[in-house]
């Protein structure tokens, strides 16, 4: 846990969610060669504590 | 009121105490719906990380589980559409086309399902907005331990 969190600490929230979009896929992947507006997606973090004192 | 798309017609009744009249007051109106379908939509989503147990903080008394949270979101998103309806009105006086603005505002992702938004109703199918639920590759630690960037030292001291 620790090793993973060293491994991307200062990555940032963005990066991390914009991640876990591309990996879900769905309306957030976008294909190779589209040029068309990017999806715009409005994100809830249920784990508040990610910025919290956990 | 939940419309649907084509021609709904709306009854609205006015009923006075019984003081004042014993007569109702009714008036019709028909509102012709079209989804603006040709519109990107905004997509509404709730990360989760890998480990997550898909709670939120709330009061001990009420219901905090991710069921909750996709209502929440779901009741959340029509508010903000309105709200910037109703902000582009205020801001822009005048016609549109001639430096105003009507009631515009973004459109959600939408989908035929159940749709939670009123509580006077259960088991209500139509359509409404989607809520993806996206797990995180990272644990809630993993993430914690990601802080650091210029955008996560906005909440450091946290929690408020």
């Amino acid at each position: 846990m620790r090793e993973e969190g060293s491994k991307n600490k200062g990555k940032g929230v963005k990066a991390i969610v914009r991640d876990a979009l591309e990996q879900y896929g769905g309306p957030f992947k976008v294909g190779e060669g589209y040029d068309g507006p990017k999806p715009t997606v409005l994100c809830l973090l249920l784990d508040s504590h990610w910025f919290g004192n956990a | 009121m939940h419309l649907v798309p084509g021609p709904n017609n709306i009854k609205i009744t006015f009923i006075p105490p019984s003081q004042i009249s014993q007569a109702r007051f009714t008036t019709r109106i028909t509102l012709h719906y079209l989804p603006l379908l040709q519109n990107p939509p905004l997509h509404l989503a709730i990360v989760l990380a890998r480990d997550s147990d898909g709670q939120f903080e709330g009061p001990p008394d009420r219901p905090n589980g991710l069921d909750e949270a996709v209502k929440k979101l779901r009741t959340a998103g029509y508010l903000w559409q309105m709200y910037t309806a109703e902000q582009m009105f205020r801001n822009f006086p005048g016609a549109p086309g001639h430096g105003g603005s009507a009631r515009r505002s973004f459109r959600l992702e939408e989908e035929w399902g159940l749709d939670t938004l009123s509580l006077q109703e259960s088991d209500a199918r139509r359509t409404t907005a989607k809520i993806h639920i996206v797990r995180s590759e990272l644990t809630v630690a993993g993430n914690y331990d990601c802080r650091g960037s210029p955008f996560d030292d906005r909440y450091a001291g946290g929690g408020e």
